[in-house]
């Protein structure tokens, strides 16, 4: 695959997208980075990042209003949540508003294969 | 079948039983009491001359339930045995719960003559019930809030740890490191994050030992003008760094408190101030009023919101968990402040225009502690 891969982070703590950034840019991904909720959604229409890495607990508005704003727009790409929250009830939610996977934050070793796996 | 038991010996037993026992006449209107023993007057405070010839419907009050009535009512005009715990009144107008058993009695004719309550008084019983039943809600509430700050606990742990641990493999091939100023940002970022975790812990063991009660206080004398200068030393620089104008207003008065506890709340309060102010004013004043010693942190920052005023203190309730996350705070310091405000005898309350700034008061007594250690 020639053409890099666009990874759109929504994630209010600079240091984890800061760290995002690092990991996806080893696996030449061109990664865009956004702080809160309302450039997110903005940054996905314009952008059309390949993948969606979204942050759940986020001052203004959170991950789950993205999210739901997002697919009640009707977009339609790959929205990966990846929260430090452990309550099984977030997982179900962000899940139930439609993203399409969920990362319980410390991220591990296997970020990279998973994060590839979504392109396969 | 009545062998060998006079009529004065079932009298007898009746008058000295420990339950109340009534008759009431069928075959007159309204069912008059005809007999109350003594133990009914004992319990209600009503004698026989005063109720005799009265329906016993006198006992019941206002609040009590219809529900109850009701199934007396059904069972006497069924002429069938019942039993029913209801709210009664005594003389006094003081409430009891009675608990009341009704037996119809006929004649040899199968004619409904009497009926027979006997009732005893379950107040204590009731009350141990109703405070068992709140102990329980109380006790599952606490477990509720319980979880939930373990669950916030748990979700502010692990994002420093996220940072932390999510950079570590960027340097762990030595044949395929980062470039040099990366190394020094990501070295910044995990030392920052380690920090925040340490705070984070260290203010979480403040909580528990202010909540189990071991917070020990060592009180001394202290100058309102010493401890604000101090206070105004070690956070005027990074005021200053972000361009503002940090201000002291000082009135000296004397007051007894732990002098690194009350440092702790002040720098709290100032250092909260400076995060939260972008440009403008911070501003410090100690004074005395109505025989308190007051301290007053008065900021032109981002302000509160009205509605998450009442929130302000309560334990990782505070207001934008990531802004304050931002600003490096845990959230926790506000709660911590004021538990340490209080065990001074002192009180802390907030006031604040959202967008135009918030001011912080604590109000000391300036007497020395009775019970000091």
């Amino acid at each position: 695959m020639s053409d890099k891969k666009k990874i759109l982070i929504i994630d209010d703590d600079a240091k984890i997208s800061r760290m995002y950034s690092r990991r996806l840019s080893k696996l030449n991904m061109e990664v865009t980075l956004v702080d809160n909720g309302e450039e997110g959604i903005e940054k996905a229409f314009t952008l059309h990042p390949d993948l969606i890495i979204l942050d759940i607990h986020m001052p203004g508005m959170d991950g789950l209003e993205v999210i739901k704003n997002l697919r009640e727009k009707e977009y339609k790409g790959l929205v990966v949540a990846c929260s430090a929250s452990v309550t099984a009830m977030d997982t179900h939610k962000t899940l139930d508003a439609g993203c399409d996977d969920f990362i319980q934050k410390p991220i591990d070793a296997d970020f990279e294969n998973k994060i590839l796996s979504y392109f396969k | 079948m009545k062998n060998n038991i006079s009529l004065e010996t079932l009298y007898d037993a009746v008058e000295i039983a420990v339950n109340g026992i009534v008759i009431a006449d069928c075959l007159q209107d309204d069912m008059p009491l005809i007999y109350v023993n003594p133990a009914f007057t004992r319990i209600t405070g009503y004698p026989l001359e005063e109720i005799v010839g009265k329906n016993c419907r006198f006992l019941q009050g206002a609040e009590t339930d219809q529900k109850d009535v009701d199934i007396l009512r059904e069972a006497i005009r069924e002429k069938k045995k019942c039993k029913v715990v209801l709210l009664n009144y005594k003389k006094n107008g003081e409430k009891f719960w009675n608990e009341l058993s009704m037996s119809p009695l006929f004649n040899a004719e199968g004619v409904l003559t009497h009926f027979i309550g006997v009732q005893d008084d379950i107040t204590i019983q009731k009350e141990a019930e109703k405070a068992l039943i709140e102990m329980k809600i109380e006790a599952e509430n606490n477990n509720r809030q319980k979880t939930e700050f373990l669950n916030t606990i748990s979700h502010e742990l692990r994002t420093p740890l996220t940072v932390m641990l999510g950079n570590i493999p960027l340097l762990m091939d030595a044949d395929d490191m980062p470039e040099k100023e990366e190394i020094v940002e990501i070295a910044n970022d995990i030392d920052e994050s380690g920090k925040h975790l340490l705070k984070l812990i260290n203010e979480l063991l403040d909580i528990s030992r202010i909540e189990g009660g071991k917070m020990v206080l060592n009180p001394e004398k202290m100058s309102s003008a010493e401890i604000v200068d101090i206070v105004m030393n070690m956070t005027s620089k990074m005021g200053v760094q972000k361009g503002l104008d940090m201000q002291q207003q000082v009135e000296e008065f004397s007051f007894y408190a732990d002098p690194m506890r009350m440092k702790q709340v002040l720098i709290n309060l100032v250092g909260n101030a400076i995060k939260f102010t972008d440009k403008g004013t911070v501003l410090l004043k100690a004074y005395q009023k109505d025989g308190k010693g007051i301290f007053e942190i008065t900021d032109s920052g981002i302000g509160i919101k009205e509605s998450d005023l009442p929130y302000i203190f309560d334990v990782f309730k505070q207001v934008d968990g990531s802004a304050t996350r931002s600003a490096g705070g845990s959230g926790l310091g506000l709660a911590i402040t004021k538990k340490l405000v209080e065990l001074h005898d002192g009180a802390i309350s907030v006031s604040s225009v959202y967008h135009k700034g918030s001011t912080f008061t604590i109000v000391l007594p300036l007497n020395k502690k009775e019970d000091e250690r």
